[in-house]
């Protein structure tokens, strides 16, 4: 049959799975790029990282040049265990999208097109983290720990394979299992896979053939993954489903105020409050509308997040202060607490189903007051009673009641901080 | 039917649309009596869910009024869930992390609704749409006849006035459509109204008293089946179908 030529310019060659790849890749990068311009602007690299960059270089030019005697005494395997943590991270990618349903997924050449393209992203993205963690510590690799420079480039490569490994095993499981029985698997191989590594570069260090032998003996096994993997069917939505998580979890905070779409949870029902019982006695509307938000605030890390940061920050605030500085900090850390409160309940108000119902405002301000006091004084008791330990430390016997006395003014306070952070409220929606 | 009820709910639509200018939806007066079900009618793109969401204050531009009771509303433009009205929409609006009986929660508190009477209500519905097994799961996981159902149970609890229901028989099982059709019987003899828009003209015709065509963005015809009839030049065996098909046909020569 004779082949008629094309005349409109279409070049069916043209169109092959790695160049879709390549596009759909740098189409990923760019977006998570744009995403980060919106809040990495010129003040955030003049005042924060150009900063931070040449503070934290200087001081790592200075440990290189001048090591301290603890440096010499931390051991290798330490620094190799940092090293096989990160390569941990890996998640097998192919850039998957919900329509390659219709087509390429049904067509075996576009599959195992996408499939292997995925392999070498794989492999190139694992070289390039080791070959950047090496350059990185390599003036302590080899100047401090005396590793030989061949040695750094094969744990180099033998971290990459062992890495592209653990990806695509990885991957295997995500697929085959769900939920407890996945976390539980991934727990236990974790240490196994991470002490094999270290194991193996430690002795590494001294015989450079074993490293190269376990590089081997890796590289048949992703080989062996790799075979199976092209042979597998049906892998369309878990793909989607990793895409999704990268996502989410490369931009998920930025975006978390705007994305339309929230995740969907992975499980059927939620693991707090299994039972949908309340945390709250329902006296009245009120606290129903308040019990619904403190169990989506726990049910939801991402708001949990912050608050659980801040809590650690402020925590380590008054712990390193000297007494009166921690009291001074536990007066004025309420009121970013409070503010953070109040920006997710506006938040969680706006969300498409609470916002379906016309809220009367008395219930949304007495709902809005025991939010933000109630939500916040968890997190004020504890900064409370560490500050009361630091004062029993240095007053003794009646500077104890401290324990007691700070954690019960840090309700008193709270509740002030927040009648007069509303009043400001209040009045700048006025002026507006 | 019901021709000596006050009129419950009227909206008079001077326009409505997503952009200044450009309206989708001109001069449209809709008027729902107490217990009356009227049917908002249309091919794709007429204007029904613009109608719709313009009615829940949910269009950028909107300029028109709304009256309860003869009684202007005050803040004009849209009208929320409450103990007043119920919005049942086509695509199913859920909370993530709300488990389904959490969302009925919500829905009591919304509706001030005495904790026992909400008890009694939710499982009397629960039970009529066989969601009782799965209340305490998440309702996102659900499939879209499952949501859909939780969408119609919210609606129902709230024992409104009024119902606005967006195409309700899309996702919905033949089951389920029967369970629809008896509980918005139950409510017309309580005397709530329901203004719905579907595509479904042979389910219109045997649920609506009244109904409104709406095509390219204003109203083609509205009355009883009778007066559409009439509008339409149709016998009086013409099947509301016929008479839709007619009216949209007239209205594309004209233009």
């Amino acid at each position: 049959m004779k082949h008629e030529d094309h005349t409109d310019g279409f070049h069916i060659k043209r169109f092959s799975p790695f160049p879709l790849f390549l596009e759909r890749m740098s189409a990923y990068w760019v977006a998570i790029w744009k995403c980060w311009r919106t809040v990495l602007d010129w003040a955030v690299w003049l005042y924060i990282f150009i900063p931070g960059l040449l503070i934290i270089g200087g001081m790592y030019r200075d440990l290189v040049r001048n090591p301290p005697q603890w440096l010499h005494e931390i051991p290798v395997a330490l620094l190799l265990t940092i090293l096989g943590l990160l390569q941990l991270t890996g998640k097998y990618r192919t850039f998957a999208e919900p329509g390659d349903g219709l087509f390429l997924h049904r067509n075996a050449r576009w599959l195992r097109g996408l499939t292997a393209a995925g392999f070498i992203y794989g492999f190139i993205t694992r070289i390039f983290l080791s070959s950047l963690i090496a350059a990185v510590l390599s003036p302590l690799l080899l100047e401090v720990f005396e590793f030989s420079g061949s040695f750094v480039i094969i744990l180099v490569i033998y971290s990459a394979i062992y890495g592209f490994v653990w990806m695509l095993l990885r991957d295997r499981l995500m697929q085959k299992l769900r939920g407890w029985q996945l976390t539980i698997i991934l727990l236990m191989i974790r240490p196994v896979f991470l002490s094999a590594f270290v194991w193996l570069a430690v002795i590494g260090d001294t015989q450079s053939a074993i490293l190269v032998l376990a590089s081997v003996f890796m590289l048949t096994i992703a080989f062996w993954q790799m075979m199976l993997r092209l042979r597998t069917k049906g892998t369309l939505l878990h793909e989607i489903a990793v895409e999704n998580a990268a996502y989410v979890a490369s931009v998920g905070w930025i975006l978390s105020e705007t994305m339309d779409k929230k995740p969907v949870p992975k499980l059927r029902r939620p693991m707090l409050f299994r039972q949908s019982q309340p945390l709250l006695k329902h006296r009245d509307d009120a606290d129903r509308l308040l019990d619904s938000w403190f169990k989506s605030v726990l049910r939801r890390f991402d708001l949990l997040k912050p608050l659980l940061y801040l809590a650690g920050a402020g925590a380590a605030a008054m712990l390193l202060s000297p007494l009166p500085l921690a009291v001074i900090v536990w007066l004025v850390l309420p009121m970013l607490l409070l503010g953070m409160l109040q920006r997710q309940w506006l938040q969680w108000l706006s969300e498409p189903y609470i916002a379906l119902f016309r809220w009367p405002d008395d219930i949304l301000e007495r709902a809005s007051a025991k939010a933000k006091i109630w939500g916040a004084y968890p997190l004020v008791s504890l900064w409370g009673i560490i500050v009361g330990v630091k004062t029993g430390l240095i007053y003794g016997s009646v500077g104890w009641l401290a324990i007691v006395v700070i954690p019960v003014a840090g309700y008193y306070w709270l509740r002030f901080v927040n009648e007069v952070v509303t009043s400001f409220s209040a009045l700048r929606r006025k002026k507006e | 039917m019901n021709s000596g009820s006050e009129i419950l709910f009227r909206a008079v639509i001077e326009e409505a649309g997503y952009e200044s200018g450009r309206p989708i939806v001109e001069e449209v007066t809709l008027s729902v009596q107490a217990g009356e079900r009227v049917g908002l009618l249309g091919p794709n793109g007429a204007g029904k869910s613009t109608i719709m969401k313009g009615l829940l204050g949910q269009l950028p531009h909107w300029r028109g009024k709304i009256y309860w009771h003869g009684k202007e509303e005050e803040n004009g433009g849209g009208v929320e869930m409450s103990s007043r009205i119920a919005y049942i929409p086509e695509q199913p609006i859920l909370y993530e992390r709300m488990t389904l009986w959490e969302h009925l929660v919500l829905v009591a508190a919304a509706g001030s609704i005495p904790e026992e009477l909400f008890r009694e209500r939710a499982e009397k519905l629960l039970r009529r749409f066989r969601l009782q097994k799965v209340k305490h799961e998440y309702p996102v996981r659900f499939s879209k006849g499952m949501q859909q159902k939780v969408m119609l149970i919210i609606g129902f609890l709230l024992k409104p006035e009024l119902y606005l229901v967006d195409e309700p028989f899309i996702g919905l099982d033949p089951g389920a459509v029967l369970e629809l059709l008896a509980a918005l019987d139950e409510e017309r003899s309580r005397g709530a109204a329901v203004l719905l828009t579907t595509h479904v003209l042979d389910s219109a015709e045997r649920l609506c008293d009244r109904f409104v065509l709406v095509h390219d963005g204003g109203v083609a015809a509205s009355g009883t089946l009778a007066e559409i009839r009439t509008a339409a030049g149709c016998g009086p065996e013409a099947r509301l179908f016929d008479c839709f098909h007619k009216l949209t046909e007239y209205e594309e020569v004209q233009s």
